[in-house]
């Protein structure tokens, strides 16, 4: 019985667990489609005028500007041929 | 299921099919080949899901059915029996034994019902290239595909069709990018593009190795399927939007310099041993220094040492100086099978254009160090 018991229990915590794994599936969701709106909204900001300097210098910075990627950042002392593209054309 | 098999046919069969296996699977079932017995053929199948090879072969079979064997055992058992007929038989209680002389193997096998299909791929496009010509093609492109499955369209190929016959196969893991035409004679087809997993592209090379086969490739919706004779290989296809390429790839250059292929990636080679440690992020650079007609390789390591060559080039244009991570000059200059290599430059920070001297339909852009 003490087994069962303790089977009892663990189920209870998984239980436990599987609904705070839910809820921050659903929080982290949330906040990616945020993050994601908020990276549109400073893309559409950025091409407006001053466009080139701001996307040089957070490129500077070490994000990526290409649309790929925008405002992730890069690997460390690594170029990227699209941002660079993207920086000559504009 | 009972039937009749030549080993060599059968292990030739296995070791085409058992490529699609992953050994980082979680689903049992999957680590198995599938059997299936009819009419004097068997099918073998097996997939991970992203890809599916089938191959069939023929047999003397008494009785049909079919199963599923874990590819681990069965295939090393195989590999290790003379070149003599084979009987396989299941048993009632789904046990598999395998005949061989005087002697057998029982096996354990998975529940066939469980094993996946292979995807039903509604066509929507089909070309027939030569098997040659494409395997070499992907060669080339594939050593600028990423491997980082964060960002899935860069662990992809793009192969774009275009109405003039003309199949164009491009690779980019951001930092280098390779580009290949391959002309497609007689064959007429619309403009599309899709995007392959490299990997899928990389088991083409290695099962349909042939120079005078042509690889039937049919596209459907999310799916492609490549096909030579009985042997078919079925892959998801990557979705999401290739970067514009043509806009990366410099139009002009300020220098161009032309150098043997073999030295220059004989040098690159000799280079790279002691470009280890002088970044501790930025390991593996060898600076390359462009004057007059000669191109100096230089590489240095703190711990172990530095190298200074110097190598005849025809330069044409301005002098130059610039830096590579020399693990990427070397993949170019290793799939490059001409004499002689172009190397474009623009300036130090600008992305240097290596192609082969007599070749218009090949391109490799890979993108400088700052130094």
């Amino acid at each position: 019985m003490e087994v069962t018991e303790a089977l009892i229990e663990m189920e209870n915590k998984l239980t436990e667990m599987l609904e705070e794994v839910k809820e921050l599936k659903m929080k982290v969701y949330s906040l990616e489609k945020q993050n994601q709106q908020l990276r549109a909204k400073l893309y559409t900001k950025r091409s407006q005028g001053e466009g080139y300097e701001n996307l040089a210098r957070l490129y500077d910075e070490g994000f990526h500007i290409c649309p790929m990627h925008f405002a992730t950042t890069r690997n460390q002392g690594e170029d990227c041929l699209f941002c660079l593209g993207f920086l000559k054309r504009e | 299921m009972k039937f009749l098999v030549e080993q060599n046919e059968l292990l030739g069969g296995l070791q085409i099919v058992q490529r699609a296996i992953s050994s980082r699977s979680t689903l049992p079932i999957l680590s198995g080949i599938y059997l299936s017995c009819e009419h004097n053929i068997l099918r073998l199948r097996a997939t991970d899901l992203e890809i599916g090879i089938e191959c069939t072969i023929p047999v003397q079979s008494e009785a049909e059915g079919e199963t599923v064997l874990p590819a681990r055992y069965f295939v090393e058992i195989i590999k290790k029996l003379p070149n003599l007929p084979i009987t396989i038989e299941k048993t009632d209680e789904g046990i598999i034994i395998i005949r061989y002389g005087s002697s057998e193997v029982q096996l354990n096998a998975f529940n066939p019902e469980e094993f996946p299909q292979l995807p039903q791929v509604e066509e929507i496009h089909t070309v027939t290239v030569n098997a040659d010509l494409f395997i070499n093609a992907i060669k080339q492109v594939s050593i600028a595909a990423s491997h980082d499955i964060s960002r899935p369209i860069f662990t992809g190929i793009l192969l774009e069709f275009s109405d003039n016959n003309i199949l164009k196969l491009v690779a980019t893991d951001t930092y280098r990018l390779a580009y290949r035409e391959i002309i497609l004679p007689g064959t007429l087809v619309n403009n599309f593009s899709c995007i392959i997993p490299s990997r899928a592209l990389g088991e083409i090379g290695k099962i349909f190795w042939s120079d005078d086969n042509q690889i039937e490739i049919s596209f459907a919706d999310n799916q492609v399927l490549f096909k030579v004779d009985s042997t078919i290989l079925v892959s998801r296809l990557i979705e999401g939007q290739f970067p514009n390429y043509n806009q990366v790839i410099p139009k002009d250059y300020s220098s161009r310099i032309r150098v043997l292929t073999k030295d220059l990636l004989n040098s690159a080679e000799r280079a790279s041993l002691l470009a280890r440690d002088e970044f501790k992020n930025r390991s593996n650079v060898i600076k390359l220094n462009i004057s007059g007609n000669n191109l100096t390789v230089t590489s240095k390591s703190a711990e172990v040492g530095n190298l200074h060559e110097e190598l005849p080039i025809y330069l044409e244009g301005e002098p130059a100086e610039i830096a590579f991570n020399a693990r990427y000059l070397i993949d170019v200059l290793k799939v490059i099978d001409q004499e002689e290599i172009h190397l474009d430059l623009t300036g130090s920070l600008s992305p240097g254009i290596i192609r082969p001297a007599e070749d218009k339909h090949v391109l490799f852009l890979v993108l400088p160090i700052r130094i």
